[in-house]
């Protein structure tokens, strides 16, 4: 069974008008029927646009906001609806590391107090096991356990976010939320930290709910991963599937934007650039929400019917009328860096 | 699953190694063996290094202690501020300062020197006072507004807003007409127009700390509201009224200087810098020392506050290194 189930999940923001006699001035629906499911032990990488809802996703499934409606199940049980004693019960279980590593410490509070934090809100140990403990985990993401009673702001931004990671194991969490945990970092740091997060993974059999824009991080740590448009999933699979075959047009974009470390197959390969910017999501487009900047729309149809999320392949669902796979070729390349896409079919 | 598998064994590798070289970073760069800071002992030591703020806390410390030990030292050594000598008067009055009377006498004998440094009990009383009074409704009015939001937010804001229409004297003036002029009802006009100013830095202090993502993350680790907002949002929303409030004690001083150089405030004979400079606007000509030594004063200390409370802000920002 799925260790996190989420159903129809739709989160909307009410827009207020005016300063005096304040009005509710339509929604922006930030997250609009999502659905997916995580096997324990995995990762889903869930990707998108700035403003698409993929965050909000993550806040939901957390509790930080409340879902308008649809329904979140964490080990079978009704996360929504969970109150007090087995409130907390799921705090202890699933955990969040977050995407600034500046705003994510609270700066008058040393690394000690903010690593034993969990501990001392679920009353766990006493103040020399906390202690104990926290040294335990700053060795665990690799930092020296004797800068226990620094401040975070004598810290690299790398360095911060072991710490946020740290904070995120004190309470040996199954489930762990990483809303864009690397964004913020040089591409050289990045690596450190995902590497880390996949050490864990391993060592601690942690399941991952891994939130980014940068689609070759997300490939690197996914086994799973949902592309998110203006508050919908497009598009679902299996990482190998979803990257060699994205059959939705706005993945192929995503894809064909990720930079080639190689000019001479950068230069040679088609991109395909989208026209214009994200529609306001307080007024999404009618029918498929991407069809006003879709290179293959055909209307009306889709303006006015709105795609369901179709199974293509096994594991592989695209929203799209007319999903098929890609008119650009993806390319694998082992070693280094890692896979590498792009390059239009050779000869 | 295979190509999975594969991707694991190469970034394992790496995994290894970029723990060990932080780990040797950590050690090697940054030394474990560098003492422990703490963030008050941080501020104390940023604080120091500005000069122009150490120079405003020593001149402050210095009225301090001067007003406070007047009573010891100035009726035996500067005469007595306010009782006059009638028989002496016409003798000692408008004289130049002098080794006897280092400030010059006032036209009706009285030692000047004196007399400023009695005003300074009344500056820094009111200045104190009424920023206390400012801070204490203002801290209330700004954390309700910012945590309840909604129709409270609106009210006390727009309240506020009323505040901020008046002008600020006239406002004053108003209020001490209705409670009669007096040192007591001058600090409470004073404290009761500064609570705006301080509860709109509070409230917007907060709304911005609100949104920080260690407030979330608290949240997530499953922290009771209580706890949130007195280890979270109060630690990290204080800072900006311990600055605005230091500078304000400044503000106040020179309002009351204003309110009784307009006789709204401190009644003669009591000595206050500002109907000190009312009474010797009439002499400035012929003695221009009476206005010079209230004048300095309030300059002096209105300045002292504002350059502290400037090397406040500088000191209490966490992020400033240096």
């Amino acid at each position: 069974m799925a260790l996190l189930e989420v159903n129809k999940l739709t989160k909307h923001f009410p827009v207020q008008q005016g300063i005096l006699l304040s009005r509710l001035g339509g929604h922006v629906s930030a997250v609009d029927d999502v659905s997916f499911s995580v096997e324990k032990g995995t990762t889903m990488g869930l990707v998108g646009e700035s403003g698409c809802g993929k965050s909000t996703t993550g806040r939901c499934i957390l509790r930080l906001y409340r879902a308008t409606s649809g329904e979140i199940r964490y080990d079978g049980r009704d996360v929504l609806a969970l109150r007090g004693a087995d409130l907390k019960w799921y705090r202890r279980n699933v955990q969040v590391i977050f995407q600034d590593p500046y705003a994510s410490l609270n700066p008058r509070m040393t690394i000690r107090e903010i690593v034993a934090e969990p501990l001392v809100i679920h009353g766990i140990g006493t103040r020399e096991e906390q202690k104990k403990k926290v040294q335990e985990l700053l060795e665990v993401v690799g930092l020296n356990p004797e800068h226990i009673s620094r401040y975070p702001h004598e810290f690299s931004g790398g360095q911060r976010q072991r710490i946020g990671v740290a904070r995120a194991l004190a309470l040996n969490p199954k489930l762990i939320i990483c809303d864009e945990p690397v964004s913020a970092l040089d591409v050289s740091i990045q690596a450190q930290v995902v590497n880390l997060l996949e050490e864990l993974q391993k060592e601690f059999g942690l399941t991952y709910v891994f939130i980014a824009h940068d689609l070759s991080v997300v490939r690197h740590i996914s086994d799973r991963v949902a592309v998110m448009y203006l508050g919908k999933i497009v598009e679902i699979g299996d990482w190998r599937g979803l990257y060699d075959r994205p059959h939705h047009p706005y993945t192929q974009s995503l894809l064909s934007a990720v930079p080639v470390p190689d000019p001479v197959k950068q230069r040679e390969r088609q991109r395909i650039i989208l026209e214009g910017d994200v529609p306001s999501p307080i007024d999404p487009p009618t029918g498929c929400r991407f069809h006003t900047r879709c290179p293959i729309a055909q209307f009306p149809i889709c303006a006015e019917e709105v795609p369901e999320l179709k199974e293509i392949a096994p594991g592989h669902s695209a929203a799209c009328h007319f999903a098929e796979p890609q008119p650009i070729k993806t390319q694998h390349v082992h070693g280094g860096s890692g896979e590498v896409i792009g390059a239009p079919a050779e000869g | 699953m295979a190509d999975q598998d594969h991707r694991h064994k190469i970034d394992l590798e790496q995994v290894a190694e970029h723990v060990e070289e932080q780990v040797a970073y950590g050690l090697e760069v940054q030394g474990p063996v560098r003492p422990t800071r703490t963030l008050w002992r941080d501020t104390v030591r940023r604080l120091r290094k500005n000069k122009l703020a150490v120079a405003g806390l020593i001149w402050v410390s210095i009225v301090l202690v001067m007003a406070v030990t007047a009573d010891l030292w100035v009726p035996p050594l500067l005469g007595d501020p306010i009782a006059l000598d009638t028989t002496q008067v016409s003798a000692r009055r408008l004289q130049p300062p002098s080794w006897e009377h280092p400030f010059g006498t006032d036209n009706l004998g009285r030692d000047v020197a004196a007399r400023v440094v009695y005003g300074a009990r009344v500056s820094l009383r009111v200045g104190v006072l009424a920023v206390s009074i400012s801070v204490v409704i203002g801290l209330l009015m700004g954390a309700i507004a910012a945590f309840y939001g909604g129709l409270s937010d609106t009210i006390i804001m727009r309240l506020a807003d009323v505040f901020f229409a008046f002008p600020y004297i006239l406002f004053a003036i108003a209020m001490i007409a209705l409670l009669g002029p007096s040192e007591t009802n001058v600090f409470i006009a004073i404290g009761i127009l500064g609570w705006p100013s301080i509860a709109r830095v509070f409230r917007s202090s907060i709304l911005s700390v609100k949104e920080n993502e260690y407030v979330d993350a608290a949240r997530a680790l499953g922290a009771s509201d209580p706890r949130i907002l007195s280890r979270h949002i109060l630690p990290n929303a204080v800072a900006p009224i311990i600055v605005y409030g230091t500078m304000s004690i400044g503000g106040a001083i020179l309002s009351e200087a204003a309110l009784s150089f307009l006789g709204m405030g401190v009644q003669p004979p009591q000595p206050s810098w500002g109907n000190m400079l009312a009474e010797a606007r009439s002499m400035m000509v012929v003695a221009p020392w009476i206005m010079l030594w209230p004048g300095l004063a309030i300059l002096t200390t209105v300045l002292a506050f504002v350059l502290m409370g400037d090397g406040l802000r500088d000191a209490l920002d966490v992020k400033m290194k240096e």
